[in-house]
């Protein structure tokens, strides 16, 4: 095997396994038909192929089928974030006072959050949509508020994930093709022992860990693990999951606040290259070449 | 409204109205029918075919070796050629009112 052809290979592993699978080969003889006396693959040609590679990526992670899920199980899923600021409710209540705003100023989001579940489910999803953006922009807002130190930065960037590709998927997606009502009580269901988890369990590492167990064993039993669709749709709703693991592990091996711009990466930049990259592992059905 | 086709998409599916073509035949082509002005390379151009074959609008169709390497031929459908068409359309109708206002400014309209 020549040296450019070992290297378009590892680029080409860049690939969603399914496309690779299918395409591999293929794209291999045309970069090498493409190359002339090229001996390594020019930037250009690496540039392109790693472009197109995310792209692919993307498309496979947002396909109508994978958005489909996201838009009837994501409003639902998302109301999971809540859990912290029903402790802080739960424990002003316990002590016979009404919480001042700053302990939970992202009530208002869940509230519309709510209210975006129940139109999701009762089928008017252009409200729901409508809604999920304005709660999406709501908890931007509120991570934005001066009180809000990095570790809530930490605690909401999941959600903020979650609730911006939710709501996209609310604005595209006729939902059309989902299996419903089983899929929405599984979702429910797993919303409600991973709130009680969080609510009961606080500062507990068994039950703050359980709930985390519970809430990703729940997105993907509720999407369906039969399907790449499925699979993939899971992954997103996890989106949360993935970066309360990465804050621990930063909270692990550093110490203190960090920056806005570092968490932005950390928190918002690792879980979206992380989705894009596993989301591409899953493999899809073949597709027929016939049209 | 459809959205009018991307220049690469509108290139793609003229070099397959002619017959099928395979991957490195259709780079081959867009060069040469923009000139020499557009050149394809191959993950833009697969990302596209991509896209176009899960849309219908071209199709796989056959596939060959040669030299120990896969070659597969890609045609446009019905469905693509009528879209390259309301293109075709789409782009005729502009070119026609920039051309009529043209002339209206060299006849001295609006110069």
């Amino acid at each position: 095997m020549s040296e450019l052809e070992k290297r378009y290979r590892w680029l080409l592993g860049f690939y969603p396994r399914e496309h690779r699978e299918q395409h591999g080969e293929e794209m291999l003889g045309v970069l090498i038909a493409d190359a002339g006396e090229r001996t390594t693959p020019g930037w250009r040609d690496t540039a392109d192929l790693l472009w197109g590679a995310f792209r692919l990526h993307v498309r496979r992670l947002l396909a109508a089928d994978v958005l489909a899920i996201v838009g009837l199980l994501g409003p639902i899923a998302v109301l999971a974030g809540a859990t912290t600021s029903l402790h802080e409710l739960a424990w002003w209540i316990r002590a016979g006072s009404v919480p001042p705003f700053q302990q939970l100023p992202d009530a208002p989001v869940w509230l519309v959050w709510l209210a975006v579940a129940i139109l999701a489910v009762a089928g008017k999803r252009s409200a729901a949509a409508v809604g999920a953006w304005v709660a999406t922009a709501g908890l931007i807002v509120v991570m934005q508020l001066p009180f809000a130190g990095w570790q809530w930065f930490t605690d909401k960037a999941g959600w903020v994930l979650l609730s911006a590709v939710t709501a996209f998927a609310l604005s595209v997606s006729d939902g059309r093709g989902v299996r419903g009502r089983s899929a929405i009580v599984t979702m429910a269901v797993t919303v409600l022992v991973t709130v009680g988890l969080g609510v009961f369990g606080h500062r507990e590492v068994i039950a703050e860990y359980a709930a985390l167990v519970v809430l990703f064993a729940g997105a993907a039993l509720a999407a369906g693990i039969r399907s790449a669709a499925g699979r993939r749709a899971a992954l997103v709703l996890s989106a949360p999951v993935a970066t309360a693991l990465l804050a621990r592990l930063v909270d692990a091996v550093h110490q203190g606040p960090i920056n806005d711009t570092v968490s932005a990466l950390i928190f918002f930049g690792a879980p979206l290259v992380f989705l894009v990259a596993v989301g591409g592992l899953v493999r899809l059905p073949r597709r027929t070449s016939a049209s | 409204m459809t959205a009018a086709l991307r220049e690469p998409t509108f290139l793609i599916l003229t070099a397959l109205a002619e017959e099928p073509r395979h991957g490195y035949g259709i780079l081959r082509d867009v060069e040469r029918i923009s000139g020499g002005r557009v050149r394809l390379r191959a993950g833009t151009l697969y990302t596209a075919l991509d896209r176009l074959t899960s849309d219908k609008w071209v199709a796989i169709d056959r596939e060959e070796v040669v030299e120990g390497r896969l070659r597969r031929y890609y045609r446009l459908t019905d469905r693509g050629a009528a879209r390259l068409a309301e293109e075709i359309e789409r782009v005729r109708a502009t070119t026609r009112v920039a051309e009529t206002r043209l002339r209206a400014r060299l006849i001295g309209g609006t110069a």
